[in-house]
């Protein structure tokens, strides 16, 4: 290919995903947009997505680590299983997903009964968005994670035991700061695939102000009832911080 | 001052390996022992075995009186033995300074921070490294950072010393030098002391006891000056060549 | 965000007005089928026209070699989408005030007309694990009641119910307020409030009596008291994008002609007259 048809074509794919961006931020004012994210309706929803994503991500640090690290420095039967179902919901459509969720934790799913009887009931709560969140977000963190004790060198765990640390002495002052870049990345990752999660959230959780109507949702729904002001304002804060996570992940590539 | 408890220690286990298995009966005493052998006979499989970081199928290991390994009830883990360890790479922890490398077995130990400040400095002193202490271990030289590593290994004061191919990642021109220098530094610790080459010449420069490994097994175990002459096998024969 | 329940009263005014007009617009449609050429319509219509609207197109289809393709959703849904400019031939709506959104922003071409009626009912799951055994019981704390988004007509038409029902002595003043605590779920179109109570995640839903016929045996159905659940009226009209106005307005005539209110007639909807 000639390098101006190179650049032509680059410069045309740049500006596809470009215009829709600007387009959004051209279709607000600032007295408009102000009005938009200070309503209820979208503080309720906002409030709501920094809520669950925070649960979200401290859940995902905190049982995503620990396999993670499994599956980086362990050998065991069945590990290449574990790995495909681990990164199974980032092929998987948020919808599927959402569907599967219900399936197994709805009231008619398959530990559905199981759970009713210890009075749990899942689907159309909050806890259901964290559970979606975390389904769809998770194996971001897992996959970054592992890299990131990957590339650890083991016979430096080997030191710290020599030197009289344990297993969680060595993996807090060895492994953990070696991988930590990697590890930023991740949960970050993980943390915008969590506050953008759609499809999943609205099969299994439902939608309801307060309860269920994460931004995303709020973004839809708002739409569908012809608030496209609304719409676009709340879609200008996803758009703002998706662009400070990339920030952030890109300054710890380098 | 060199510490001089000298305990014995004693190994008798057996480990199956990929292609052989590794057979070891055998008692260290203090004093430099050079364990030599051709790359891949089960050298720093046996010292990683003593250390606690692998287990044998059988046999046991103690460190004096103190049994650390009854195959497979007992395992005392690494932390618990009291072996300092320069692996081959060094394994100096790249995210902390020469200091805190240094500091990090006395850190695991709980040694309060005015004795561990004293006990590495005067540690940075006797290795001739004080003026590193504030670098990130990429900034050193081989030579440097060997000489952290060791000052890390003996800094917890180590029932045991053990040096996996200390030489190998130095150049040729540097080796020689570094090698008197480590042997006359290790003599003055009375520990069991073992270094592990895959270099006949290293076994050479600290003369005493020479135990050479092919193949899992030890086919011998004599004073250096002994061994000149053997012609036993085709490794054994270079020993005569130098 | 959501548009405002209680719009009842301006909206039946809008339909009172509507009325007159809409005779004129079917005679003129009426005569209008007449070409030969295959055509393709796209019509965006309610959700709950799904199973009616997909016999019209089949039987067009094989009368007139017409193609309906379908956009089911949300009124409100469907309404927004034409306003932004989506290539809709027909726009059916649920209700007066989608349609009256759409002609506001110039979407129309035309007037709209009423086509059909349709009635509200509450659904319960077959094996009813919240034992409803009238509307009164959806107050009772704890029951798990999913409604459609307050823009969604359904959902519009049904907190009207609602708060009809609290001015009777029989529901009590705070019946609405109850009701609605127990709401666990905005959805988008009346299809997803019958597919949750279906799949047995809501005690209960408020969906069209035309819904229920494909929901089987899966569900339990009561009434809303006649005096309080508003009569839903379907509107219809061409979209001002259309490509093929004489097709689009065929297709209108249609539904409205006598084969188009039998359809529609079999699947439960009310006539429009």
């Amino acid at each position: 290919m000639g390098r101006g048809a190179a650049v032509f074509a680059s410069a045309l794919l740049v500006a596809f995903i470009a215009i829709p961006v600007l387009a959004l931020a051209l279709r607000t004012d600032p007295a408009t947009f102000v009005r938009s994210v200070a309503s209820e309706g979208a503080r309720t929803a906002l409030l709501l997505s920094l809520v669950t994503t925070t649960i979200t991500l401290a859940l995902a640090l905190f049982l995503g680590t620990p396999l993670a690290h499994l599956l980086a420095r362990s050998e065991f039967a069945g590990k290449r299983i574990v790995d495909a179902v681990v990164d199974l919901p980032i092929v998987l459509p948020p919808a599927v997903a959402g569907l599967a969720l219900l399936v197994a934790f709805g009231r008619r799913g398959l530990l559905g009964p199981a759970l009713a009887g210890g009075g749990i009931q899942l689907s159309f709560t909050t806890t259901a968005v964290v559970l979606a969140q975390l389904f769809v977000a998770v194996p971001f963190y897992i996959r970054a994670a592992r890299a990131g004790f990957s590339g650890v060198e083991p016979t430096l765990e080997d030191a710290s035991a020599t030197l009289g640390y344990g297993a969680f002495g060595t993996f807090v002052r060895v492994t953990v700061p070696l991988a930590l870049p990697s590890l930023i990345g991740g949960a970050v990752l993980t943390w915008a695939r969590a506050l953008g999660e759609f499809g999943a959230t609205i099969m299994f959780a439902g939608n309801l102000p307060g309860v269920s109507q994460t931004v995303p949702l709020a973004v839809y729904l708002g739409l569908e009832s012809g608030d496209v002001e609304g719409a676009v304002a709340l879609s200008l804060v996803l758009v703002a911080v998706s662009m400070i996570v990339l920030a952030i992940v890109k300054s710890l590539q380098r | 001052m060199p510490r001089s408890d000298g305990a014995a220690f004693t190994v008798a286990i057996r480990k199956t390996l990929r292609d052989f298995e590794l057979r070891v009966d055998v008692a260290f005493t203090s004093g430099v022992t050079v364990i030599v052998g051709p790359s891949g006979s089960g050298k720093t499989m046996l010292l990683r075995t003593m250390a606690g970081l692998e287990r044998p199928d059988v046999g046991h290991i103690a460190i004096g009186e103190r049994l650390v390994e009854r195959a497979p009830q007992i395992h005392v883990a690494p932390k618990e033995r009291g072996v300092g360890f320069v692996f081959q790479d060094y394994a100096l922890f790249p995210h902390l300074s020469v200091t805190e490398n240094v500091a990090y077995g006395l850190c695991a130990h709980r040694i309060p921070k005015p004795e561990r400040d004293r006990r590495v400095a005067a540690m940075l002193e006797r290795l001739d490294i004080a003026p590193l202490a504030r670098e990130r271990p990429r900034k050193l030289s081989s030579g440097q950072r060997q000489r952290v590593a060791l000052a890390r290994a003996l800094v917890i004061e180590p029932q045991a010393l053990f040096l996996d191919e200390p030489l190998a990642a130095l150049d040729v021109l540097t080796r020689s030098r570094v090698r008197a220098e480590l042997a006359r530094l290790l003599t003055g610790y009375l520990i069991p002391t073992l270094l592990v080459s895959h270099d006949p010449a290293d076994a050479a420069a600290f003369g005493g006891r020479v135990l050479v490994i092919e193949r899992g097994t030890v086919i011998a175990d004599a004073p250096y000056s002994s061994l000149r002459g053997s012609t036993q096998t085709a490794f054994l024969a270079t020993f005569s060549e130098m | 965000m959501a548009a405002n329940a209680h719009g009842m009263p301006r909206n039946l005014r809008f339909m009172n007005v509507l009325a007159p007009s809409v005779a004129a617009v079917f005679i003129v449609a009426g005569s209008a089928s007449a070409a030969t050429k295959p055509v393709t319509l796209t019509v965006f219509a309610a959700a709950s026209l799904r199973e009616a609207f997909t016999d019209v197109a089949r039987e067009l289809r094989s009368k007139d070699a017409t193609t309906v393709r379908f956009n089911f959703g949300g009124s409100n849904q469907l309404a927004t989408q034409i306003v932004l400019g989506a290539p809709a031939d027909v726009f059916a709506s649920a209700d007066a005030r989608q349609m009256q959104i759409a002609r506001a922003h110039g979407a129309l071409d035309g007037t709209a007309s009423v086509f059909a009626g349709n009635r509200l009912v509450v659904v319960v799951p077959a094996e009813n694990p919240a034992h409803i055994r009238s509307v009164r019981d959806l107050g009772r704390r704890g029951v798990r009641l999913v409604l459609a988004a307050p823009g969604v007509p359904v959902g519009r038409y049904a907190r009207a119910a609602f708060s009809g029902m609290a001015n009777e002595a029989a529901y009590g003043s705070d019946f609405e307020r109850r009701v609605l605590a127990n709401v666990i779920s905005e959805e988008t179109d009346v299809k997803a409030v019958a597919a949750k109570v279906a799949l047995g995640e809501a005690d209960a839903g408020v969906v069209y009596a035309t819904d229920v016929g494909p929901l089987g045996s899966r569900v339990s159905v009561f009434g809303l008291p006649g005096r309080y659940a508003p009569v839903a009226r379907y509107f219809i009209a061409v979209v001002r994008a259309t490509v093929d106005v004489r097709a689009a307005r065929g297709f209108i005539a249609f539904v409205r002609g006598a084969r188009g209110q039998a359809i529609l007639a079999r699947h439960g909807f009310l006539s429009a007259r």
